[in-house]
């Protein structure tokens, strides 16, 4: 062995960094003494909360869904849930006008959201997070959706662009210790299936990245029902499980067939 | 995490903040100038850093007692890291002054 070997020997041997090896068991002790115990909330609908139990901090959420399915009006009602829980959201709404957006809830609840929004700003958004984070203690981002995060006219390559995109929120959500639910659109499918997560447009990444894919859809001859399924969730396992819901008062709720 | 989890966790790390500071305090006013004292500040920055880290991931979904407090912690930490930064200013101005740079 050379000289220079032996130094880089010692010096793996004396490491001390914060990027150092550990066991398992001292990961365990120092999650432990940390006190992180992260947040658990539930969606109030108690079949989503059966199969997914809950969202727990760390997890990015995938909503998706066709045009006018209820993506957005899920997000609303989820915030009021939340927050009957004392838990605070973050809203980056990107698709109606602020007053559109205020409209568009029941009775405005307490959330935060950016006086003004800048698209295609990553940097700029994990800003913001870390500002309501601070100023307010949020548990809770949504984002809708995910096409604005990226420069669409610029993309060379959507699909890989969208993958760096929902790595980058799963990085914020296990960093600041945040649930993050992002909504995105799907392609145009067949009126004669059930949308699933392979569906959801220009990337599978986003459902190899996120932790939980939910999909809601209208059901059709009905005024205010819809599907939501569970399309994956890697925590728990549940797996295309489907849940009647309705709009009742301006809000999601479950609908229990008798 | 509850209320009272986070009050009794922050008021944990405060208490292991003051044991902290009464060690090192001593450290940063009667450091020889030589590479262990460099190594030993580096040491308080990066703790604190990391502490300031979990501080903050506590924050999410906090109340707001909880949130004063560990606001409060983050503050106490920058003063920590401010000081030792500027010992290691001094260090490295000494140095400079030895070597007749300065």
């Amino acid at each position: 062995m050379s000289n220079r070997d032996t130094m880089d020997f010692n010096k793996y041997l004396e490491y001390e960094g914060l990027d150092k090896i550990i066991t398992s068991f001292e990961l365990d002790d120092i999650l432990q003494q940390s006190g992180e115990h992260g947040l658990c909330v539930n969606s109030k609908l108690p079949l989503l909360d059966k199969y997914i139990e809950g969202f727990e901090s760390g997890e990015l959420v995938a909503v998706s869904g066709p045009r006018k399915g209820g993506k957005t009006l899920l997000a609303q009602s989820l915030t009021l849930y939340f927050l009957e829980q004392k838990i605070k959201s973050l809203w980056f709404s990107y698709e109606m006008t602020p007053k559109q957006f205020l409209k568009s809830f029941p009775e405005i609840p307490f959330f935060l959201t950016p006086l003004k929004l800048k698209t295609n700003a990553l940097p700029w958004m994990k800003e913001r997070i870390i500002e309501a984070l601070v100023k307010h203690s949020i548990g809770v981002v949504f984002i809708d959706h995910l096409h604005f995060l990226f420069d669409l006219a610029r993309s060379k390559n959507t699909s890989l662009e969208i993958g760096q995109v929902v790595r980058f929120l799963k990085g914020i959500a296990i960093e600041y210790n945040l649930i993050i639910f992002l909504l995105c659109h799907m392609k145009k499918i067949s009126f004669d299936k059930d949308p699933d997560d392979s569906d959801v447009r220009d990337s599978s990444l986003i459902s190899s990245e996120s932790d939980t894919g939910l999909i809601l859809w209208r059901i059709k001859n009905t005024d205010n029902q819809a599907w939501l399924k569970v399309a994956y969730s890697r925590r728990t396992g549940a797996f295309d499980k489907k849940i009647k819901i309705a709009k009742v008062n301006g809000l999601l709720r479950e609908v229990r067939d008798e | 995490m509850n209320d009272a989890e986070t009050i009794q966790q922050a008021d944990k790390a405060l208490r292991e903040l003051e044991q902290d500071i009464n060690t090192y305090q001593p450290l940063a006013w009667g450091i020889p100038w030589d590479i262990e004292a460099v190594e030993k500040m580096e040491r308080i920055i990066a703790f604190y850093e990391k502490r300031k880290g979990q501080w903050l991931r506590m924050l999410s979904g906090a109340s707001e007692i909880a949130r004063n407090t560990l606001i409060e912690f983050m503050r106490l930490a920058d003063l920590e890291i401010e000081g030792a930064e500027s010992v290691l200013f001094m260090i490295q101005r000494g140095k400079k002054k030895e070597a007749g740079n300065l």
